[in-house]
């Protein structure tokens, strides 16, 4: 798990992050599709609703990380649980969309470049670090979620979840 | 914690709802936990051991361990989450709670309890070894620019490095090596001057990584710049199968054995400057025209032809060192010996040795290899002491190939380790270049330095 000051440096740069938010997403997916061409082709041609998506998804796993350490006793509705959620999207994401394992190092090299375009300065090497904890937890569970056996547990997840 | 609270939390758990269950493609108890982390909801992992039986649980919530919990209720709390760590648990079921109405004090943080558990793992007498692991920079051999500092991204800690050398501009290509004389002299008088190594690799039991092994010290030497050429002599195909190559071939080295002809022409090229492979068989292959066994001198003529394309000839061997193996291998010079890391495998190494001991002309033994090593597993760590206590002095190789779920994504991939990850190079792939600095060393073959170093940094 994250500790309050790595969940605050994510809070606070995703702060600088949504009105530029657009940006950093068409970022993201120009670095992504450099650096793995052949991705492409897993997308639409128009990308524009998957990047509201992308941003979505982003937005709602900082929104879940905002709640102090000694605030562990308390719960979340099942929809609000970002291992749940993430677990459900790394399913999804190898079921349904067939994304390679190996592709989550690309996208994770390409989240980060993407903020550091978009933050500059503000994207100081804790930020960077806070982040790459981030993205290696979720993509960890989502990998979780692709290699695991569906028990038919369905999760209902946020709207517009894919990235 | 006390037994109450046990009791409690089992009782609750039975009106829990599983979420998955499975062995999760080798997710280790740690990482499926380190998932788990980020729930806040009240979760329990039960574990299972290789009969899938019961051994017990860890409860969750908001990233801190909550109770643990051993099925034999000998043991409860830290000691419990310890016991359950180190038995090793082949499986899993990851079960979602109710909520409680009140929780009782949590063992610590995830991250902390981890690490109270490994710190006693580390002061067990038997892990002092283990930091052999430690990654070292390739001893005598210069890297190409392409080839430094390639931290692997994304794991927790440094970012930056990988950052920056995402910024850079595709790799260069790889750069000219000057060859010391005495491999150089090979090349210039063909194969009539001394023949290259030919090393097989061998191990006394199948699926313990020997192609694996195989292929990406293939990779790693030729990228220092020697011309290799790998030789698959399992019918298997596992080379060609695990680079998703198998509909390129049109012949095999058992072709080319049987006939007695020149297998030079059935050489693959690669991607990586230097290494081709010659497959082990073609579509058209009738494995009864195996027998008889091809003879010994039947694959040192195979070699000797194949000698001037190479510096260097690996051969990855079936499984086993009887039949078909133990003819191939009299017409190795050198064998390297794959160890897989697991007491059962062990024992079956002193038949490796004896198999090899009955040899008519054995090759010699380059080294061994201990590979998937899991360090935080006694089991592991205990394969190591021994093995470095029992094989011959100067056996076992510096470099240990730990377990790595970067294998299955790049045979997955239907890649080399490397290639596959160019631009997020992984630790793994890096230990590979270390382990063919030591085969190097070990064989005497140098790679002369770069020629074309500045005399000074500014201009």
């Amino acid at each position: 798990m994250l500790s309050d000051e790595e969940k605050k440096h994510i809070r606070d740069s995703w702060r600088l992050v949504v009105p530029i938010k657009e940006t950093a997403a068409d970022l993201f997916y120009r670095r992504l599709f450099e650096l793995k061409p052949e991705y492409r082709s897993l997308f639409q041609s128009d990308m524009s609703a998957q990047k509201r998506k992308l941003v979505t998804m982003l937005s709602f796993i900082v929104k879940s990380l905002d709640w102090k350490e000694t605030a562990w006793r308390d719960d979340v509705s099942e929809a609000d649980d970002l291992f749940l959620v993430v677990l459900a999207m790394g399913r999804r994401h190898s079921s349904l969309y067939k994304i390679p394992d190996e592709a989550y190092a690309a996208v994770g090299a390409s989240l980060i470049w993407a903020l550091e375009q978009g933050l500059g300065e503000a994207f100081t090497p804790d930020t960077q670090q806070a982040w790459a904890r981030v993205y290696d937890l979720v993509s960890r569970t989502m990998l979780l979620g692709s290699a695991a056996l569906d028990m038919g547990a369905a999760v209902v997840a946020p709207e517009g979840d894919e990235s | 914690m006390s037994l109450t609270i046990a009791v409690e939390l089992r009782e609750a758990l039975k009106g829990g709802r599983p979420v998955m269950r499975g062995g999760f493609n080798e997710y280790d108890a740690e990482n499926v936990l380190q998932s788990l982390s980020i729930s806040r909801q009240l979760s329990c992992v039960e574990m299972y051991d290789r009969d899938e039986r019961v051994i017990g649980w860890v409860y969750l919530k908001g990233g801190m361990v909550l109770a643990a919990d051993t099925a034999d209720s000998h043991e409860s709390g830290i000691d419990a989450f310890k016991t359950l760590m180190e038995s090793d648990p082949q499986s899993y079921c990851v079960y979602r709670m109710k909520p409680l109405s009140t929780y009782p004090p949590p063992i610590g943080r995830l991250s902390t309890t981890l690490q109270a558990w490994k710190a006693e793992s580390v002061r067990s007498p038997a892990v002092p070894v283990a930091p052999e692991i430690a990654v070292k920079p390739p001893a005598p051999y210069n890297p190409a620019p392409s080839a430094l500092v390639r931290v692997p991204t994304l794991q927790i800690g440094k970012v930056s490095a990988p950052l920056a050398s995402m910024r850079q501009a595709p790799s260069p290509p790889p750069r000219p090596v000057a060859l010391p004389a005495a491999v150089a002299s090979t090349h210039a008088t063909g194969a009539g001057a001394a023949a290259p190594p030919v090393v097989a690799i061998a191990s006394p039991k199948g699926g313990c990584g020997k192609t694996t092994i195989a292929l990406n010290l293939a990779v790693s030497l030729a990228r220092q710049g020697l011309r290799i050429v790998l030789v698959d002599v399992d019918p298997n195909g596992d080379v060609l199968s695990a680079i998703a190559g198998r509909d390129r071939v049109r012949a095999g080295v058992y072709e080319a054995v049987i006939a007695g002809t020149d297998p030079s022409e059935l050489l693959l090229r690669t991607v990586v400057p230097g290494l081709s492979i010659l497959p082990a068989i073609g579509p058209d292959f009738q494995l009864q025209t195996l027998e008889p066994l091809p003879s010994v001198d039947r694959w040192s003529q195979a070699f000797r032809a194949l000698s001037r394309h190479a510096d260097l000839i690996l051969v990855d061997t079936p499984a086993g060192v009887l039949w078909a193996t133990a003819t191939v291998l009299q017409a190795c010079t050198h064998v390297i010996g794959v160890l897989q890391a697991e007491v059962i495998s062990r024992r079956s190494f002193s038949m490796f040795e004896r198999g090899l001991a009955s040899l008519e002309h054995p090759p010699a033994v380059l080294g061994v290899v201990l590979n998937m090593f899991q360090r935080t597993h006694s089991a592991s760590v205990s394969v190591f002491v021994d093995s470095a206590g029992e094989l011959p002095s100067a056996w076992l190789f510096d470099t240990t190939i730990p377990r790595a779920t970067d294998f299955l994504s790049s045979s997955h991939a239907g890649m080399p380790l490397r290639i596959m990850g160019e631009n997020s190079i992984s630790a793994v792939t890096w230990l590979f270049d270390v382990l063919a600095g030591e085969v190097r060393s070990r064989l005497g073959i140098e790679v002369a330095a770069p020629s074309e170093v500045p005399g000074s940094f500014l201009l």
